[in-house]
């Protein structure tokens, strides 16, 4: 279980490497992806970066510049 | 603790041929679904089903037919918290008990009512039903006093919006409704992938929603939790599991609501069978002269299992369908809608669809209830 957790946290880092171009989120069907988290669990870890992206990484505030420290936390991190 | 070998043969202590099945049936489902990490969540779960306490016998629980264990809620929570431990450690993840005092007004009141069912999981009858009563009473009224952002002032129904609009009685209101809630979802908690099923839906539907990592964590462990319930029927999700999950619903349920991220009609659709299947029951009960609160077998489970059971020749496949026919006949009509986007979710248009479905419960319920009595005069007269 936790190899799986390291795995969305480096998904979510590759994901904000890329500068969130979308190629982490939509590589679904990779198979060590599949083999780690299986196809429900790689949609759900695209959908939480996706999310983390767009909605939960900066909530409060209306920016997405990736070296945005406020709050300490940087992109991708999650919040509840 | 020692451990329980019912489901191997006695004399060489090693498995049947069905449990094999089992095992490889279980272990398939998870790595599909959530591969490697599915898989370790499983055997988690198997290692707890194993051990001696918290083991029902067979009368005691719903419709099971075997020996189970009943400490499921005990393997959600593990496996919740070693998800949560995880992603703090090896993830930049915050927990929102951190973060914001909503969120630890919400974690603490889930604790209090996992403690509460996890004292009768591990003891039965050790705290009375009135002292759990009062404790669940004094936690969600203590939850919705410290966060009045979670009481709805407005859900679309003329009466209720009135009274909701007078503070105190909207504060008594849904302490009364969350107390009634959850305990209806223990009450439905009779076959296997019943209220496991509806969890997962809804805990689904709210990471959609929402996309927060708690409820992917939910929805994750409740998926492997039903997985491991409806394919092997060794787990019961106790008064822990269904205390908790349940909480954790009307909670965030109830904020959804409140924010206006979703409509009370769209919950009540959602979670249709706990609180149909709890209102019939009590008025049943109440129209017999009989305790609101005292088990019976007239639950709509219960009759559905009878329908089923004489068609198979395994226990544990009836259980199962039962279940899973419920959980998808409800909570999976309002995901297939909210899925294909057919109606807003902040639309009281659910209120409709939660109107049919009460409807069809009715007529379920009256046409099994018919067929439930033609199997006993059966029985009557094959016996005489």
């Amino acid at each position: 279980m936790l190899w799986g957790i390291s795995g969305v946290a480096k998904l979510s880092q590759a994901a904000i490497r890329t500068g969130f171009d979308g190629s982490v989120v939509s590589n679904v069907y990779a198979p060590d992806r599949l083999m780690l988290l299986g196809f429900i669990g790689s949609r759900v870890a695209s959908e939480l970066i996706r999310r983390g992206e767009s909605t939960v990484i900066i909530k409060d505030e209306d920016r997405r510049f990736s070296d945005d420290r406020i709050n300490g936390r940087k992109p991708g991190d999650f919040v509840n | 603790m020692s451990s329980v070998s019912d489901s191997y043969k006695n004399s060489a202590n090693t498995p049947s041929k069905q449990t094999l099945t089992k095992y490889i049936a279980m272990a398939l489902l998870a790595l599909l679904s959530f591969g490697l990490t599915g898989l370790g969540a499983i055997v988690v779960m198997f290692a707890l089903s194993t051990l001696r306490a918290g083991r029902d016998s067979a009368a005691s629980h719903g419709i099971s037919s075997r020996n189970s264990s009943r400490l499921g809620g005990v393997a959600i929570v593990i496996t919740f918290i070693l998800f949560l431990i995880g992603m703090v450690l090896l993830s930049s993840y915050t927990p929102g008990v951190v973060r914001d005092v909503t969120f630890l007004h919400v974690w603490s009141t889930v604790f209090v009512c996992v403690i509460l069912g996890g004292a009768e999981d591990i003891k039965a009858d050790l705290l009375s039903p009135y002292f759990r009563l009062v404790v669940k009473l004094l936690a969600f009224g203590f939850f919705l006093w410290t966060t009045p952002n979670a009481v709805p002032l407005v859900i679309g129904i003329p009466g209720i919006d009135y009274l909701l609009s007078v503070p105190l009685v909207a504060w008594g209101l849904c302490t009364i409704f969350c107390v009634g809630f959850i305990n209806a979802f223990n009450m439905a908690d009779g076959a296997n992938g019943l209220i496991p099923g509806i969890a997962t839906i809804a805990f689904g539907i709210l990471f959609l929603v929402y996309g927060r990592p708690a409820e992917g964590v939910l929805f994750f462990v409740c998926l492997m939790f039903l997985i491991f319930n409806v394919v092997s029927g060794w787990f019961f999700l106790g008064d822990m599991g269904s205390y908790g999950l349940g909480a954790v619903l009307v909670c965030y349920g109830l904020m959804g609501v409140a924010q206006g991220d979703f409509s009370a009609g769209f919950m009540a659709s959602l979670l249709s069978y706990p609180c149909v299947d709890f209102l019939v029951s009590v008025i049943r009960r109440l129209r017999k002269g009989l305790s609101p609160l005292q088990a019976d077998n007239g639950h709509l489970h219960n009759r559905l299992y009878s329908f089923y059971a004489p068609k198979f020749k395994s226990r544990v496949t009836p259980n199962s369908l039962t279940g899973l026919t419920i959980s998808s006949g409800s909570s999976g009509v309002s995901l297939i809608i909210y899925v294909f986007d057919w109606i807003a979710i902040d639309s009281n248009t659910w209120f409709g669809i939660f109107g049919i479905q009460v409807v069809v419960y009715l007529i379920i319920l009256s046409r099994l209830r018919r067929t439930q009595m033609n199997q006993s005069e059966l029985i009557i007269e094959m016996s005489s």
